[in-house]
């Protein structure tokens, strides 16, 4: 069966480029242009994936959408699809706070498949998917 | 010794108080409790507080209050249940505050307190994205997003160019990825202006968090002149540097060594001791560099325009910012080279104890 993956991110080019890539690889993929809305289709489309941005609405907006994502109170909205892999895609270089660091021994983010850095090569997304599948 | 620290705990939970004070008193700590935030308040209003620990969102708590209390500018550790209470941070902003997602284990406390205190006060550093970040973000973001178009054109998934519209598209994507390496830079080197080497110096191993890393790239393990990278690294090696700092120096000489070598020749890198230091070399086969213009290389903007070179666009910047880091840790870099045949570059470092 096709897997599916969730682009988040505000950037629309580049979200056409990789849904281009991702269909033409076999993936069916679904856009959200926010993180709010990314939350809300994550819901509603259960991707297998989500390959998500770190600045949109807010700085730090993708950060807090991995937060509320793996959320383990009881009652989070997003318990069942708590522990979908994320895949950060993101053009933030350096980061010095820490809490947001990009140096995993660092950080407190909640576990995140990879972090990969734009302009991301096709081969090298499409062998991180691969890992997942 | 340095004065203790002496940090006022604000929760109205006193098995959390309890917990906090524990693991903060054994880290030299002194601490203080409030019940309420007017209590937390009138306290700061009194001299002798250095920081304070609160829960962001305690009921009828004005911990948030403390952000912009007169006068003050301690700094903020701040607990929260719920990471949906964003718009609350933004009063916090100016304030040198950190944010942790309950329930927050003692490691966490612990980095967190080293940070505030150690690091993020003196350095100035913000819990937020810093404006160097975010203003490099806003260069990278949109460059970013034009070399994956070109990419995708490139390979096809629009539908298949002629040779001569495939020679446009690499044209975007090669000064795409020169106008990103020059951002690059510029962010780098901005970063080494503004930040004290006690921020960055810490014990590095050059082989597994430097070398190994760096040359696993899919962008220069599969790199499009068909370069091999051999490394050769008999051992580990630790040194005084840092992991990220270090890695840059690599990164930099690897791409010049593809940019100036020739096609599917060697791209050799060791990592080997050199008497009371390390020596990391990055050797490629390529035009090389006249022994005249050795000398100019390391300047900031000595891009030397050699026979061979023309069309190979660079900053001019890479091997400036490649010496700066070096020499913030006490190491050198120098170069040999043989024109038309190869070129050498040797980092060497204190090895670290």
């Amino acid at each position: 069966m096709e897997k599916k993956i969730l682009l988040v991110d505000d950037d629309k080019d580049l979200l056409r480029d990789l849904e281009v890539v991702l269909t033409a690889h076999g993936y069916q993929v679904q856009q959200a242009h926010s993180a709010t809305a990314g939350l809300r289709a994550a819901l509603a489309y259960r991707p297998d994936v989500i390959i998500l941005d770190v600045m949109m609405e807010k700085d730090t907006a993708g950060f807090e959408f991995v937060y509320q994502l793996r959320s383990e109170r009881e009652a989070s909205r997003y318990k069942e699809i708590r522990d979908t892999p994320v895949i950060f895609l993101t053009a933030i270089h350096q980061v010095t706070n820490f809490r947001f660091s990009l140096n995993e021994q660092a950080s407190f983010l909640p576990p995140t498949h990879a972090m990969l850095t734009k302009p991301v090569q096709i081969e090298v997304l499409l062998a991180k998917l691969n890992e997942l599948y | 010794m340095a004065d203790p620290i002496h940090l006022l705990l604000l929760d109205h939970d006193l098995s959390i108080r309890r917990r906090y004070a524990s693991i903060l008193e054994e880290e030299g700590c002194v601490c203080e409790f409030a019940l309420s935030g007017q209590e937390a308040l009138w306290r700061l209003g009194q001299p002798g507080i250095d920081g304070v620990i609160a829960d962001s969102t305690a009921p009828g708590m004005a911990a948030l209050d403390l952000a912009g209390a007169p006068g003050q500018s301690p700094c903020l550790l701040l607990f929260s249940l719920t990471p949906e209470n964003e718009r609350h941070r933004e009063p916090c902003r100016p304030a040198s505050c950190l944010w942790l997602r309950q329930p927050v284990v003692d490691k966490q406390l612990r980095i967190a307190l080293s940070m505030v205190f150690d690091t993020a006060d003196k350095i100035g550093e913000r819990p937020h994205l810093d404006e160097a970040a975010i203003l490099a973000h806003e260069f990278r973001s949109p460059l970013a997003s034009l070399r994956t178009t070109a990419e995708t054109l490139r390979k096809g998934y629009y539908g298949e160019l002629s040779a001569f519209q495939q020679t446009a598209v690499e044209s975007i994507e090669r000064n795409s990825g020169y106008l990103q390496d020059t951002i690059n830079c510029v962010g780098h080197m901005y970063q080494l202006e503004n930040k004290p080497i006690t921020g960055v110096k810490e014990v590095v191993d050059l082989l597994s968090e430097v070398v190994e890393p760096i040359i696993a790239r899919p962008e220069y393990r599969d790199n499009r002149k068909g370069m091999r990278l051999t490394l050769h690294a008999p051992e580990p090696l630790r040194v005084v540097g840092n992991w990220g700092l270090l890695r840059i120096v690599l990164k930099n000489l690897i791409n010049n060594a593809i940019k100036y070598g020739h096609r599917d020749t060697d791209i050799q890198i060791r990592v080997e001791q050199s008497g009371r230091q390390a020596m990391m070399c990055v050797r490629n086969e390529g035009i090389g560099i006249p022994a005249a213009d050795l000398g100019r290389l390391f300047q900031r903007f000595g891009r030397l325009r050699l026979p061979g070179s023309e069309g190979i666009k660079g900053s001019g910047l890479g091997l400036y910012l490649c010496r700066r880091i070096v020499e913030l840790f006490g190491g050198s870099i120098v170069v040999q080279s043989e024109p038309g045949q190869y070129a050498e570059f040797r980092v060497f470092l204190d090895r670290a104890r």
